[in-house]
């Protein structure tokens, strides 16, 4: 659903910051900025949890960081673990790396008994989107974790990790349109990944995304809020 | 260190496997089946695979290395020290930690030393090396987190995860020339050829971390 208002658009953006060896302080005024600015939620590594939920408290800003992130290369267990320690920390929502390795040899059953399983030890009320890192994977490949990560109990399936160092590419409006012809319309959809402007914000909600993920918040609502000045540069 | 045998660098290699992320089952037994006309110091596989890799490997009287918190070391203590447990458990033999780079630049060494303490608890017996990201760091804060890894017990560093984080020759010699023999290196993070690692070693390289293992040995182009 395209947003009408600056508010609206802010609340479906995860403004993101899973950036190697930031400081606390640098954190605190990320998360502190984000809250002034009414995103719905901060993505943020597992470390920096508590201190994020110290920064948003009394605020409607969530919390959430990232499982086995950017890999997803752990086994279940592991990643059961790392989900009730930062639940415990004050994490609202998950974001879950997928085992795509699993997602390249078409084990669905393996994905989504990894997903199952996560899901087991989230307390009600607990959001978990499941990162499908779909620039890994063929289109079918994809249509399979996808369906796998919701018949786990996925509440959201998100695209990819963006990260980096994998030298992937970004998420695309057409992979958003893939996993919206096949996922159930109450499953969510967050776009993340090279997601930087407002043009492509639009172009992802208008494919059925239902979250964005972004370290580029502040720079995507500018310029919702100031189309005249993003055309008259283009 | 022109003439260095093929042996005698292959003992000094952790080799991982190069190309795509996310590689499958398939992919790793070919990477296996590569190697084994080699004697490694370890044989680098994600969590996920520590089972297959000490599987095979194990008979074969070759040691399987895994990464924890990896690339990034954002992991709490906590969920480090259980997928420790967990690989340990798997069969790993050597364990690389990603070291709170965050909690170091805050300057909360005290946090940083726990968690390195801890750690090497976990690890009893088996070896654990500690990634210190020498990329990042400047030189000075490269020899205090070595300080710090040092006196927490710990004797192994490994330069960097890779992921685009390059190791230099002169990053290997200002720890080796701070600690001496008090601490061993892996050069990890770039190394692609005979000829980086001749260069790693020559600066007091105790290991070499490379998804390039053939070309470093030289005996592929």
């Amino acid at each position: 659903m395209m947003p009408r208002t600056r508010d609206e658009l802010a609340a479906v953006i995860d403004q993101t910051q899973l950036g190697l060896g930031v400081t606390r302080k640098e954190l605190e005024a990320f998360v502190a900025k984000a809250v002034e600015q009414r995103f719905g939620c901060v993505c943020i590594l597992p470390n920096m949890v508590a201190v994020a939920r110290r920064v948003v408290a009394g605020s409607r800003t969530k919390v959430a960081t990232v499982i086995s992130f950017p890999l997803g290369a752990d086994v279940p267990n592991v990643k059961c673990a790392e989900t009730r320690d930062a639940v415990e920390r004050g994490a609202d929502e998950i974001d879950l790396v997928i085992d795509v390795a699993a997602a390249r040899m078409g084990d669905t059953d393996a994905i989504e008994r990894e997903v199952s399983a996560v899901r087991g030890v989230l307390p009600d009320g607990v959001l978990l989107k499941t990162i499908i890192e779909m620039p890994l994977l063929t289109q079918e490949q994809a249509i399979g974790a996808a369906l796998a990560a919701e018949r786990g109990g996925a509440h959201i399936v998100k695209t990819s990790t963006g990260f980096k160092g994998l030298g992937i590419r970004g998420t695309t409006a057409d992979d958003v349109r893939l996993l919206r012809s096949v996922l159930r319309p109450g499953t969510g959809i967050k776009a993340a990944g090279g997601i930087s402007s407002w043009p492509l914000v639009a172009a992802v909600l208008d494919a059925g995304a239902t979250r964005i993920g972004t370290s580029s918040g502040a720079a995507i609502i500018e310029q919702f809020s100031k189309p005249l000045a993003v055309s008259a540069k283009a | 260190m022109a003439d260095v045998s093929v042996s005698q660098l292959a003992s000094m290699i952790d080799a991982s496997i190069a190309g795509r992320p996310a590689a499958t089952l398939g992919e790793m037994e070919a990477f296996f089946q590569s190697l084994t006309p080699y004697r490694l110091a370890a044989v680098m596989v994600e969590p996920r695979y520590v089972r297959s890799a000490v599987e095979y490997f194990h008979p074969r009287k070759q040691n399987v290395v895994t990464v924890i918190s990896y690339p990034l070391g954002a992991m709490t203590t906590e969920a480090k020290l259980i997928q420790m447990a967990e690989a340990l458990s798997d069969g790993v033999d050597e364990l690389d930690l990603a070291m709170d780079l965050s909690a170091f630049r805050s300057g909360d060494f005290a946090k940083v030393a726990d968690e390195l303490r801890a750690a090497r608890i976990m690890a009893g017996d088996h070896l654990l090396k500690i990634i210190y990201y020498s990329a990042i760091l400047s030189e000075d804060d490269s020899l205090r987190a070595a300080e710090l890894i040092v006196n927490a017990g710990v004797t192994f560093l490994k330069t960097n995860p890779g992921y685009g984080n390059v190791t230099t020759p002169a990053h290997v010699r200002a720890v080796k020339q701070r600690f001496g023999d008090a601490l061993r290196v892996m050069a990890s993070g770039g190394v692609r050829t005979h000829q980086d690692a001749v260069a790693m070693i020559e600066a007091g390289a105790d290991r070499i971390a490379t998804s390039s293992p053939f070309a470093v040995l030289g005996v592929e182009s």
